[in-house]
């Protein structure tokens, strides 16, 4: 049972870890953390130029921008 | 008989996890819409599933394809599926049509059928029942686990 665990807990933190890292490292990884305070102000962050496009979500341009 | 029954199983089950791990850490931002329409999650939860389990499942069948921590892998994919099978069951339930963002890119390079339908719910039921069997056989043929024990 203690194997199991120690062997259960390995596997996720090295999934966890490469996942982590992937995310640090890709260009285009999500952002985990949903906010981001930028200049006093509270901006969301976009999921990637991909998700953006689809979604019409938080990474889209102002109104007066376009 | 056991041991190579076993290790077949280690094999297709492994190898599909893989090769679904690896579709899905290709487009995490695709495998994030596909949480979406679960509405299952907030969306702090979502973003870091559609990171982490694309990860998850490719160390699992990494794991089970060589042999190494294979009894451990099998359980936890086996939960991992039953997991994802419940999630099935509810957009089922709910009425909701959506892509079961299984095979992320897979899925449409190979024609692979993706609907969170009853045909996927069967087919994870498939995978868990060969989870359970590699985790319960008492050997497994050609494992890395088994070689450095040999030694």
């Amino acid at each position: 049972m203690k194997r199991f665990l120690f062997e259960m807990v390995l596997i996720l933190a090295i999934s966890l870890f490469l996942s982590l890292l992937h995310n640090a490292v890709s260009p285009s990884g999500l952002r985990i953390l949903p906010k981001r305070e930028v200049g006093g102000q509270v901006t969301h962050e976009s999921v990637s130029p991909g998700d953006d496009a689809k979604t019409g979500g938080a990474g889209e341009a102002p109104e007066g921008s376009r | 008989m056991t041991a190579f029954a076993s290790f077949l199983f280690r094999i297709v089950v492994g190898g599909i996890f893989l090769i679904a791990g690896l579709a899905k850490i290709s487009d995490s931002a695709r495998f994030l819409l596909s949480l979406r329409e679960f509405q299952l999650f907030p969306s702090t939860i979502e973003r870091f599933l559609a990171v982490y389990l694309p990860w998850l499942e490719f160390v699992l069948g990494f794991f089970i394809m060589t042999g190494l921590l294979y009894r451990t892998a099998s359980i936890l994919l086996a939960v991992l599926s039953g997991i994802f099978t419940l999630a099935i069951i509810s957009v089922m339930a709910r009425g909701i049509v959506v892509d079961c963002g299984c095979f992320g890119l897979m899925a449409d390079i190979l024609k692979i059928p993706d609907a969170a339908d009853i045909k996927a719910v069967v087919r994870n039921l498939i995978f868990i029942g060969m989870c359970v069997y590699v985790a319960a056989a008492k050997k497994s043929a050609f494992s890395l686990e088994g070689f450095i024990r040999s030694r």
